[in-house]
């Protein structure tokens, strides 16, 4: 057991003693117990699940951010964190328009503008799954 | 000026009470939103400073003179990020962030720089439009259901392009902050190049990290959420001085409306008696002449 934070600029969304972790990171998923090594890696749009023995897994939609591993303590900084039932479907459905067809004009972006709206798009397209909306 | 009838004066005594009722209202709508608006202020405290610690943590292994959100150029080209509320009725708030935003561009262009302005804010988006202004995006209605990550996400991937590619070489954002529950000031703060503060002694603590899959990578992408998060920090910032702003100027209104009541009631009282003793002499002067 280790303790667990999930801070967004909202606020400390979780806190408290867990038993794993399990969080998509830009090298995939990984699944943290305790004792686990020294990390800091980055987090990318998924599912954030937090195991504590004899209850139930609570679950999160993250979108990007860094987590903090040490010895005693996991630090996840996210930018966005929703239960599941929170995600604004109507909004994030605008949001993968709006990525979308500024992609479809590519040969006028800049790479890094193709960067950013590919990011915009994976986000709202990982929410979207997650929200039970079928998307690709 | 012809002279009001009691009817008449009664009648612009209702609707001063009738504005009244309303800015009271107004008041203390702007202190519910005030109380929320800090409240959203105060919860951004624990992620600014787990961020800001890692940032300063990492920024040592980074070189700063190539990394490109950290290099520092001559200033020749400057984007000013303007936000204002989308409504007025909030006093001298909204005219405060123009007139800074209209003393800085003028500056500026007499220094031979180019301005650039993103503007965030029904109030900026109407002052700035076709001025002759360089306008990168405007942006209005971001306070009912916007004000988050997605949003900002979506504006500091825009500024952080165009430092990245030259097309600014510094960006600065300009709103206003709240000081006491009584002042807020118009605050200019500088978003890019940032400017991390090196802790040295952690050095020996992030030694022993496994840094995926590198320590530059992790940095920059922490330095996107720094961004990010800047731009939302002043986006709640804004809105709680608004707020405040709002409930000063609807208090003072309904002051005013309430002396506005109290002289009119006293003419209005004056023009009763007036009527009644007018009316008098015309009784006794009609009696008069019968007899």
């Amino acid at each position: 057991m280790y303790q667990l934070e999930v801070v967004t600029p909202k606020g400390i969304v979780f806190q408290g003693e867990v038993e794993q972790t399990v969080i998509n990171t830009s090298d995939g998923e990984i699944g943290i117990l305790e004792n686990h090594m020294l990390l800091l890696t980055n987090v990318v749009p998924g599912k954030l699940r937090i195991e504590r023995p004899d209850e139930e897994p609570i679950e999160f939609a993250v979108t990007y951010g860094t987590i903090d591993v040490r010895g005693d303590r996991v630090i996840v900084l996210v930018e966005e964190a929703f239960e599941i039932g929170e995600i604004n479907v109507e909004q994030e459905k605008k949001i993968l328009e709006e990525a979308t067809s500024k992609l479809e004009q590519k040969e006028t972006l800049s790479l890094e503008e193709i960067e950013n709206f590919e990011k915009m798009r994976d986000r709202a397209e990982t929410l979207l799954e997650l929200a039970g909306v079928k998307v690709r | 000026m012809a002279k009001l009838s009691p009817r008449d004066i009664k009648r612009k005594i209702q609707g001063i009470k009738n504005t009244q009722r309303i800015t009271k209202a107004m008041k203390a709508v702007s202190a519910a939103k005030l109380n929320k608006a800090r409240a959203m202020l105060n919860a951004t405290r624990p992620y600014s400073e787990r961020l800001y610690d890692l940032i300063n943590d990492l920024a040592m292994f980074v070189d700063r003179d190539i990394h490109p959100l950290l290099k520092v150029r001559e200033e020749r080209k400057i984007d000013y990020v303007v936000i204002t509320a989308d409504r007025g009725l909030a006093g001298a708030f909204n005219s405060y962030v123009i007139k800074r935003t209209l003393s800085d561009v003028q500056k500026f262009q007499e220094e031979g720089k180019e301005v650039n302005l993103l503007l965030i804010g029904r109030k900026a988006v109407q002052f700035f439009k076709n001025k002759g202004f360089n306008i990168i995006e405007e942006y209005e209605d971001i306070y009912r259901d916007h004000m988050n990550l997605a949003f900002t996400s979506k504006v500091g991937g825009i500024l952080a392009e165009r430092y990245e590619n030259e097309k600014t070489d510094a960006v600065y954002l300009i709103n206003n902050e709240l000081i006491t529950t009584a002042t807020y000031e118009t605050k200019v703060r500088k978003l890019f190049p940032i400017e991390p503060e090196l802790s040295y002694d952690k050095l020996s603590e992030l030694s022993r990290y496994n840094i995926e899959p590198s320590a530059e990578d992790v940095l920059e992408e922490l330095l996107k959420r720094y961004i990010n998060f800047q731009l939302y920090r002043a986006l709640v910032e804004s809105s709680t001085a608004e707020h405040a702003a709002r409930m000063i100027a609807m208090d003072n209104a309904t002051r005013n409306a309430g002396e506005a009541i109290k002289r009119w009631t006293i003419i209005f009282n004056k023009a009763r008696q007036e009527a009644i003793t007018t009316e008098l002499i015309d009784i006794i002067n009609a009696a008069n002449a019968i007899e």
